[in-house]
């Protein structure tokens, strides 16, 4: 798939935008200092696992949890925050101050965890909707979890467009490493592009 | 919104058993259930139009503003955890307030005007935390217990080592002994003692016997229950303990199907020792018998012969401990083996019609091969 730099840059920068302001609200929500960052940004129109197994090298072996965000609209498709399983517990208990080392996403855990993927995936997509001239329609998130060949999103239809977000969460000197996906239709994806180039032509 | 749509727009939403109220993008409640009304104290007519922080003065605090702003941003739906916000609308006295948790979600709606509302469903959900929070409890009291069992275990076993270590040792010499008391004792026989001495040579000889015996019931008894209980087909256990040229003259006939009983690693000497009695006190014994049936929940297997039977007045004392010691291993470690895995032996033979022993295996402890439901 041929990916404008320009394009991938606005999708870059949109991204980290949404991604710092997440930052922001969970070091307000939690009263730790949480870092957020994004590395990289890759997009394809791969449709093949193999694809997502070369980047998502480090998910394919165990269980994953993922909230899931999906939206139509002048874009349609579906947001995903991924995270190995025993990462997002982890993540959950230091976030909360939970002592133990509890081995379970009981419901209030996913409760917990529901919001925190909430923070990230409504700031992205406040984010994408600077650029874009019309709302979209979310379904409300949902929470999935299960081992990574059976949950994972990355199946794409050919005429499908997913962006992968590396996104790293430092907190408490923990490193935990997670993943953003955006699946959107390649109609979608044109639109997108169409409106972060009017964006820069005009200026954020 | 019409006049009559926003009628019964309300009075869907106060059928609810969800508090909902929306916000107009200026932060304005325009709807105001009857559940937040009986919930909050607060009625309709004094939410209605005000602002959301003057009537639910948590909505003021930045971080909560700045989420519902991502609604009005086009950032999708917002979820307030539990979690992190226990109780973001006070209920009508402060004493409610205690323990009890909301779970708040909101989410964006647009209506036909085009313009953008935010809705907020809040929902009590005090009961189902409870409930989490007393799993996890009894999780955390079940996880430390099995860690307790488990170090209880670890030291059992180290305890029962040396144990075993120290039995098999001192039967060990007290074997080099015997052997050296009986042959000094045979040595002596040959030295044609009076009759008197020889009468008491032959009574140590016997002691010596008796003891040898004792020492190999101890060895038998102390392997109960070292092994892991297993699955056994009670027809191969049978059949392969009916090849002893015991049993030349005898028929076996085993009619329990793919019937498997979970037992103690000694069960196939405890089935040796059930069809060795048939012969050895059965006198003129022809033909042994074992079948299965169902029996309450369980399974009970018979082990009958056509044998002189057991005097009604023994049928009690044959399972002590030391009855019948002298030929194999006694129906007191038959009934000790099978009882490590929750099988009961009794006697309900006719003494002149044979001995009939009748094992009852409970619930969970036989199963069938492949499925079989059983013996017909």
């Amino acid at each position: 798939m041929n990916v404008s730099l320009e394009v991938l840059d606005g999708l870059r920068e949109l991204i980290t935008i949404g991604v710092g302001h997440s930052a922001g609200m969970l070091n307000r929500l939690t009263r730790a200092h949480v870092t957020l960052t994004v590395p990289d940004v890759f997009i394809s129109d791969e449709a093949s696992l193999l694809y997502a197994r070369s980047v998502f090298s480090g998910m394919t072996r165990g269980e994953i949890s993922q909230v899931i965000l999906r939206f139509t609209g002048a874009l349609s498709g579906s947001f995903y925050l991924i995270i190995p399983h025993t990462s997002a517990l982890n993540l959950v208990m230091i976030l909360t101050g939970e002592e133990g080392s509890p081995d379970e996403m009981d419901a209030l855990r996913i409760e917990t965890l529901l919001e925190v993927g909430n923070i990230i995936t409504g700031s992205v997509m406040s984010a994408l909707s600077i650029v874009l001239t019309s709302r979209l329609s979310f379904q409300f998130p949902g929470y999935q979890t299960g081992p990574y060949d059976s949950v994972h999103p990355f199946t794409l239809p050919e005429s499908d467009v997913g962006i992968i977000a590396r996104t790293w969460f430092l907190l408490q000197k923990k490193e935990i490493e997670g993943d953003l996906f955006i699946h959107l239709t390649r109609e979608s994806y044109a639109h997108l592009g169409i409106c972060i180039r009017t964006a820069m032509e005009k200026g954020l | 919104m019409e006049p009559e749509t926003r009628m019964r727009v309300t009075q869907y939403l106060d059928s609810l058993p969800v508090g909902i109220c929306t916000i107009r993008d200026d932060y304005r409640i325009a709807i105001w259930n009857r559940t937040l009304e009986n919930w909050t104290g607060i009625r309709n007519t004094d939410a209605l139009w005000k602002s959301v922080f003057e009537v639910v003065p948590l909505f003021a605090d930045p971080l909560i503003k700045d989420r519902v702003q991502v609604i009005f941003s086009g950032g999708g739906p917002v979820i307030f955890s539990s979690r992190f916000h226990p109780r973001l609308f006070p209920l009508m006295h402060e004493s409610q307030n205690e323990g009890r948790v909301q779970r708040i979600s909101i989410t964006p709606l647009e209506l036909d005007s085009g313009e953008l509302q935010a809705m907020i469903a809040v929902e009590d959900v005090t009961a189902v935390t409870e409930q989490v929070i007393r799993y996890r409890l009894i999780k955390d009291e079940i996880k430390y217990e099995l860690e307790e069992k488990k170090k209880t275990e670890k030291a059992l076993a180290v305890a029962i080592g040396k144990l075993n270590t120290l039995a098999a040792i001192t039967r060990h010499d007290m074997n080099n002994i015997l052997s050296a008391f009986v042959g000094y004792l045979a040595l002596a026989q040959k030295e044609q003692p009076g009759e008197t001495v020889s009468v008491y040579l032959e009574k140590m000889k016997q002691s010596a016997d008796v003891m040898r015996g004792q020492i190999a019931f101890a060895r038998d008894y102390q392997e109960m229950g070292n092994a892991l209980p297993s699955w056994n087909l009670v027809s191969s256990l049978v059949t392969s303990c009916s090849t002893n040229p015991l049993f030349t003259d005898v028929t076996v006939i085993v009619e329990t199907g793919t019937l498997e009983v979970l037992a103690d690693a000694l069960i196939s000497k405890a089935v040796y020792n059930l069809l060795e009695n048939a012969v050895r006190h059965g006198e003129h014994t022809s033909v042994i018998m074992v079948t299965c049936r169902d029996y309450n929940d369980g399974i009970l297997i018979r082990i009958e012969d056509n044998g002189r039977g057991i005097p009604l007045h023994l049928k009690e004392r044959i399972f002590e401990r030391g009855f019948g010691a002298n030929t194999g291993l006694g129906l007191f470690l038959v009934k000790e083996i099978l009882g490590i895995t929750g099988m009961q032996i009794r006697e309900t033979g006719e003494e002149g019609a044979g001995a009939r022993f009748d094992i009852l295996v409970p619930f969970g402890y036989y199963r069938y091969q492949d499925g079989d439901e059983g013996v017909s």
